[in-house]
């Protein structure tokens, strides 16, 4: 099912609306004529919206048509704006955007320790919860910027990243 | 500054500095510790003080402050000599925060990954996603 929910009380991402924009054309090559009519409805509907406090969240068939690395992307923003003021990693790892992230999967840790190599960022919880594992030793625990390396060895050792 | 302010509507009408620039290698917990270098939370990704019980529970926290040499006290009112913290939590009494108070009376915090501000204790409390309600005090001498 098509599923385009709004939010009011969260002021929408210029990035946002690009990855629509990007969308749209996309959807207006690709896609079956019918479908593409909802989406491109869907997504007017948003875009009128955007001038006031409002959030788009796409979501099922229509996140199919969502590039895998922009979708990561997108998931990165909206985990920041909803928790980037918590301390608690498990309230962090928990909102929405963030299990997104764990639910992409192995495709996602390519991704993930490429984000790591740029800066240091709270995605230690996914790399663990998608790889089941933790090269992390107890002793560096809260370290971050020793938790990266030990990750980023860890992606090179495992040739998923370079 | 604008995030803050659309997390903590507190913040908008009462006192407030930014003293640092977001930096996402320590939080709230450490920086009331005063340790700039870790991330400290009792969960398995962060550091949290040997023999400590990693649980989000107010007693695990306080005991955290307890191997810092803090103990519990009444207020938060300034008390010369000594340093003060108050730990916040949310509705189900699980942790959310702590903040330090500072030598002029006001507070200082670190707000997750973003910036050290100087406030008013009680612009952070408030629900969701404020950090909920102040549950305990503590002090240690300065």
């Amino acid at each position: 099912m098509l599923n385009v929910a709004y939010k009011n009380n969260i002021v929408a991402k210029p990035t946002e609306n690009d990855w629509l924009v990007t969308t749209k054309s996309l959807l207006e090559k690709n896609l079956r004529t019918k479908m593409r009519e909802r989406y491109i409805s869907e997504i007017n509907r948003y875009q009128k919206h955007q001038n006031r406090p409002t959030r788009c969240q796409v979501t099922a068939c229509t996140i199919e048509a969502e590039p895998l690395p922009v979708k990561f992307k997108r998931l990165l923003v909206e985990w920041r704006d909803q928790a980037a003021h918590l301390s608690s990693m498990p309230a962090k790892a928990m909102t929405l955007p963030y299990q997104e992230i764990i639910g992409i999967g192995r495709p996602a840790l390519p991704m993930i320790l490429n984000e790591l190599k740029e800066r240091p960022v709270h995605l230690f919880w996914a790399l663990r919860a998608i790889s089941g594992t933790n090269p992390v030793e107890p002793e560096d625990r809260g370290r971050i910027d020793k938790m990266r390396e030990v990750w980023l060895e860890w992606g090179r050792k495992n040739k998923i990243i370079e | 500054m604008s995030d803050l302010i659309k997390i903590f509507p507190g913040l908008s009408h009462s006192h407030l500095k930014v003293t640092s620039p977001e930096e996402p290698r320590y939080n709230c917990i450490a920086f009331a510790a005063e340790d700039d270098q870790e991330w400290w939370w009792p969960d398995i990704d962060s550091y949290w003080p040997p023999n400590v019980p990693r649980e989000e529970t107010i007693s695990s926290f306080i005991a955290a402050f307890v191997t810092l040499g803090y103990t519990t006290c009444q207020d938060e009112n300034y008390e010369d000599g000594f340093i003060k913290i108050a730990i916040f939590v949310d509705d189900n009494g699980v942790p959310t925060h702590a903040a330090l108070q500072l030598a002029n009376c006001k507070w200082t915090s670190k707000c997750g990954e973003l910036e050290d501000i100087e406030h008013d204790l009680n612009a952070l409390c408030g629900p969701n996603p404020a950090y909920g309600k102040i549950a305990r005090y503590m002090k240690k001498p300065a």
